[in-house]
């Protein structure tokens, strides 16, 4: 049994952790506040806003379903609750209350006027600022039909294509409200809105403004990502835009030097200003690094030589050089160590980790301690969610994991034996997936709540060609408390621990086919971009109380 | 001497901008003092109060930021290099240069200096296919809803005004102090023993 196709402890932490966070109820309207450990802290002030961490939160998702092909129900419910965040007001903040010019411009401190070309600082609309009815766009209400503001749908739909990829569901393919200026409400799917990316995309190969009017390869790079998903679950071909974009991009982005080696990688481009921002000198290497986290899936080859590029700019694949950190921003090395990670490049990899194990406090917490996550010298109250779900990435999969969701083959197990009905968080699965070649579905449980420990517990195999025929082994040997239920699944039970069982489902050399699931399932196949014509349900946010914080 | 009269010129040359370049001032957005010295005696504190600049010799306990160089010769050579941050960046890796406080406080402020210079500014660049207005005639466009430009937040959406003031960038903007920055950030990590297990 391959240990990567396991979730190790600190990914299983992390989960337990989100899966609080996530179907905690809390409010996200315009008379609501979402619960303080949703970060809107980080990395301001670009991204300081609470729907960075539904999307970084996201990135993990995908990982660990290819890592449990056959259990994928608490991913799918974690994925669903961050979408219906996003409809939110609070997920459009910026885009409905930031309006016009800044009138603070002129009080931003040292540290953030260095986002901005020299000669426009103290006047000039900080990044992050959305500026909607700014002219000549004027006010533009809807979130996702802007001039600008691919910020959000950007990262929306690559939410959406996240959420698409690990449940196999179309629950978002049909009509939803997105909350717009003065809360009026408008109708979307997750095909119109790809639609939209794309034709809006055609129409501007420079690529759609991320806020009025800032052009960032870091946010086009995460919509051209959301359609290479888009792309490869539906079997559609919406990511040509984003490969035209990487035309224009090497072209007036990139900067090099007369022997051709790249000296910067624009952090962003502004067509009213007419002016592109990179930081000086070795600095440039922040921004040649920035959007390789999303770029590098979508365009290998030239986000290899970025990598290589920036890293050298930074030094920090030096053996023998200290580390050093100008930024103080822990994101940075958080991206650069999964793409060290995803890139082979073991030197700069191992460099990292030892900043982060020694520099970012990885702890377990909670009352067991059965969660996760690091918190990075910072006294808060909870761990910072857009930073975690970055961190976390390294801890996931294979080197090469993060590209093969994005680009890699498509192989959903979703017709095969499922693992469903398991009691999380009590009992968590580490291990589930399908050997087709020899129809048997191999599971490893685990206590995601270690009070429970010992508790019996009870979860069902479902998508059985033949129930009857099934033998279950727990621990190499015959397990007999299970039972047949209905005409494709049985019920096991168990206690709450760690237990390896393998489910036989098809005699060697028997070509039992597997069961096509319910409706929407996928049959292995791309599904259709057709949207259904029932809209979606609406997820209701109440405010909760923000029940006692499991971490402090 | 030469480290001590490059500080001192750009005293003056920071002072006087403050009060001539409203480019200067618009940068000067909160009191602070920044210092620049060096290990074998040279020291300068350039103190920002009211958008204007002063700057007196010695140094000051409560500066924002200091860039200490090992040698006064060091840090004439770095300032007044073409490629001054990234000559910092390797002086901090080799220990020839400290940065206590944060180190965008240090390209704040060189890039304030150099931009006294009218050829260290970057120019404008036109690039091509660019959309700087709204092109009604773009398929995309039939899906954008578009009203007149405004200034300001609807005045009687009294709770999205109440949140706003809820973000970073508001209250950033109003005065507040960035929250919520690491603690422990430590500019040079001696990776040394680290490195041994890597190389091994």
């Amino acid at each position: 049994m391959s240990e990567a196709l396991e979730l190790n402890q600190r990914a299983r932490g992390w989960l337990r952790f989100i899966w609080d966070k996530a179907t905690t109820e809390d409010d996200w309207s315009s008379t609501g506040d979402p619960l303080p450990w949703w970060d809107r802290t980080s990395t301001a002030p670009m991204c300081a806003f609470p729907r960075f961490d539904l999307s970084e939160t996201s990135y993990a998702l995908p990982l660990m379903a290819d890592q449990t092909p056959a259990w994928r129900e608490v991913y799918t419910e974690i994925a669903d609750q961050l979408v219906g965040r996003y409809t939110t007001f609070w997920a459009a903040i910026d885009w409905l209350t930031l309006i016009g010019p800044d009138p603070n411009l002129r009080n931003y401190p040292p540290e953030w006027l260095v986002w901005m070309p020299e000669q426009l600082r103290g006047h000039y609309n900080p990044p992050g600022w959305t500026a909607n009815g700014v002219k000549p766009w004027g006010l533009q209400p809807d979130p996702i039909a802007a001039d600008g503001n691919l910020f959000f749908r950007g990262f929306f739909n690559l939410l959406l294509s996240t959420y698409s990829y690990v449940s196999g569901d179309e629950k978002w393919e049909r009509p939803f409200k997105v909350t717009g200026y003065n809360n009026r409400l408008f109708d979307w799917t997750q095909h119109s809105i790809t639609g939209f990316i794309e034709n809006q995309w055609a129409e501007r190969p420079q690529g759609p403004h991320c806020e009025n009017t800032k052009i960032w390869p870091y946010c086009l790079s995460a919509a051209g990502l959301s359609l290479q998903l888009y792309d490869k679950v539906f079997s559609t071909s919406t990511h040509w835009v984003y490969e035209q974009w990487i035309d224009y991009a090497k072209k007036y982005f990139v900067k090099r030097s007369r022997g051709g080696n790249i000296e910067s990688f624009a952090f962003y481009y502004d067509p009213i200003e007419k002016m592109a921002y990179s930081m000086p000198d070795k600095l440039a290497g922040y921004g040649t690094l920035a959007p390789l986290f999303y770029l590098y899936p979508q365009a290998p080859e030239f986000g290899r030589e970025l990598y290589e590029s920036g890293i050298q700019q930074l030094g920090w694949n030096s053996r023998k050089d200290n580390f050093v950190q100008p930024i103080d921003d822990p994101r940075w090395l958080s991206m650069v160590l999964m793409l060290a990670r995803e890139l082979g490049d073991v030197t700069t990899e191992q460099r990292l980790a030892s900043v982060a194990e020694r520099e970012f406090g990885p702890n377990f917490f909670g009352d067991d301690p059965d969660r996760f996550a690091w918190r990075f010298g910072l006294e808060e109250p909870y761990p910072r969610g857009q930073l975690n779900g970055l961190m976390i990435l390294s801890e996931i999969g294979e080197p090469g994991a993060w590209s093969q969701v994005y680009n890699g083959s498509y192989t959903p197990q979703f017709h095969l034996p499922m693992v469903e009905g398991v009691d999380f968080p009590s009992l968590g699965i580490s291990e589930a997936h399908n050997d087709e070649a020899t129809g048997q579905l191999h599971v490893t449980t685990y206590a995601a709540t270690s009070a429970d420990s010992g508790n019996e517990t009870s979860w069902r195999v479902t998508q059985l060609p033949d129930p009857e025929s099934v033998t279950v082994y727990r621990d190499g040997s015959i397990f007999t408390h299970w039972k047949r239920i209905g005409d494709k699944s049985i019920e096991i039970k168990s206690t709450i621990g760690t237990d390896r069982f393998r489910i036989v489902w098809s005699a060697p050399g028997k070509t039992s086919k597997p069961l096509a699931g319910k409706k929407s399932i996928v049959m292995g196949a791309a599904r259709s971009s057709e949207a259904s014509p029932t809209s979606a349900p609406t997820k209701q946010y109440r405010p909760a109380a923000p029940s006692s914080c499991s971490c402090c | 001497m030469f480290f001590r009269i490059i500080l001192l010129v750009v005293g003056l040359a920071l002072s006087l901008g403050s009060r001539l370049s409203p480019r200067v001032r618009s940068q000067l957005s909160r009191d602070m003092i920044f210092v620049l010295e060096s290990l074998n005696g040279v020291s300068r504190s350039f103190v920002v109060r009211g958008r204007r600049i002063s700057s007196h010799s010695g140094v000051s306990a409560d500066a924002v930021c200091t860039l200490r160089f090992r040698t006064s010769a060091i840090g004439a050579r770095i300032f007044l290099a073409k490629d001054a941050i990234g000559q910092l960046i390797n002086g901090f890796g080799s220990l020839d240069v400290e940065c206590k406080g944060e180190a965008a406080h240090v390209l704040w402020f060189y890039e304030l200096a150099m931009g006294l210079l009218p050829w260290r500014r970057k120019t404008r660049e036109v690039w091509p296919q660019s959309y700087a207005k709204p092109d009604l005639s773009h398929k995309s466009s039939s899906r954008i809803i578009r009203e007149p430009a405004i200034d300001s937040l609807d005045s009687a959406w009294l709770e999205a005004t109440e949140q706003r003031d809820k973000l970073v960038i508001w209250q950033v903007g109003q005065g507040a102090v960035p929250p919520g920055k690491m603690k422990s950030h430590k500019i040079v990590i001696n990776l040394a023993a680290d490195s041994q297990n890597i190389q091994s």
